[in-house]
């Protein structure tokens, strides 16, 4: 249940993000989180509404995207979603791959006042 | 109403300790592991035959992640090596503070070969960089085949995965080629090296893979300082 440390570590970056911003009351999160980045998100969310019970958080929404796995191709540059699990480049077999989205964890923005 | 453009990682914090880490283990010198697995793969055993050849060649330290006990790191005093015990009370996985404190108990200057032994577990050690040099992680055959494509994180994250319990493997129906052939296809620059640690068939692989490693990490420092 590494959710936990992650909704507290989400929890501590926006109290201090809105302590500088001077914001009292966030109203919406938007959190992304890749196909392949290790974290559920039905975890954190629990995991984070197990946590925000402070004013700042009051009738929060969370809302999370989740990117699908995309990679391009070191060698033909051709940019392709990843299925299957499979980290090789369907057109040319080639064995370096850029992942460019899907492992992500980050908080995008949030609103507030 | 305002609209904050954060862009935060989650993981961001841990990644800056992890950062601070791997230059303390640079400024050290020393070549450091991030042991990962499934529980009961053979972990502590296939450490233990590691410690075995490499101690006459290389000073080797142990961080020994647990979740509650000891009885890991028992089974290394038995070597006279440097180790530490982290207890995490539950949670599963090593962060990089946790790892800064174990790490700053040690004596990092004398040590070439650094060892350490995450909670056993598939899916939240992946995550947490520690500032280790190469993720390493252990399955048996035992498991079967589809782990891989069960926790493909972890099995991306590695540089090596070690096989192990290599003896039982006519007792079960792990198909080492399939193994092979779908690791290539999750995690294509993986080593993966079969062994069994209870009878040592096949450590020489895995002990030459290390031996070259520390042994280049060294030179590579050695250059440096010219």
């Amino acid at each position: 249940m590494h959710e936990m440390y992650l909704a507290e570590s989400m929890l501590n970056e926006l109290t201090l993000s809105a302590d500088r911003e001077g914001i009292t009351h966030i109203s919406k999160i938007k959190l992304v989180n890749g196909e392949l980045s290790g974290v559920n998100s039905e975890a954190i969310k629990f995991a984070f509404s197990l946590l925000c019970k402070a004013d700042l958080f009051k009738e929060v929404i969370l809302e999370i995207a989740e990117p699908r796995l995309a990679a391009c191709c070191s060698g033909c540059k051709k940019v392709f979603e990843i299925t299957d699990c499979s980290f090789i480049c369907p057109y040319c077999a080639n064995e370096k791959l850029e992942i460019i989205s899907g492992q992500e964890l980050y908080i995008d923005y949030y609103e507030g006042e | 109403m305002a609209k904050v453009d954060l862009v935060r990682g989650l993981l961001d914090a841990n990644g800056v300790l992890a950062e601070r880490n791997r230059e303390l283990f640079q400024q050290n010198k020393v070549y450091v592991i991030n042991l990962m697995g499934v529980p009961g793969s053979g972990k502590t055993t296939v450490l233990e035959r590691v410690i075995e050849f490499l101690r006459e060649d290389f000073t080797i330290g142990v961080i020994e992640g647990d979740l509650y006990t000891t009885k890991d790191a028992e089974r290394l005093e038995r070597f006279n090596i440097s180790a530490v015990q982290i207890n995490t009370q539950g949670a599963c996985h090593l962060d990089a503070a946790t790892v800064t404190q174990a790490a700053l108990a040690l004596p990092l200057g004398e040590i070439d070969l650094l060892v350490i032994e995450n909670i056993g577990n598939l899916v939240c050690p992946a995550e947490f960089d520690l500032g280790e040099t190469a993720k390493v992680m252990v399955m048996s055959v035992t498991e079967g085949n589809d782990k891989p494509w069960k926790y493909p994180l972890m099995f991306r994250e590695a540089e090596l995965i070690i096989v192990n319990k290599l003896d039982l493997i006519s007792y079960t129906n792990f198909d080492l080629d399939q193994f092979n052939k779908d690791l290539h296809t999750i995690n294509p620059s993986a080593k993966i090296i079969a062994v069994s640690a209870l009878t040592g068939h096949r450590m020489y692989e895995l002990n030459a893979w290390l031996y070259s490693k520390v042994k280049e990490k060294r030179h590579e420092q050695a250059s440096f300082r010219m």
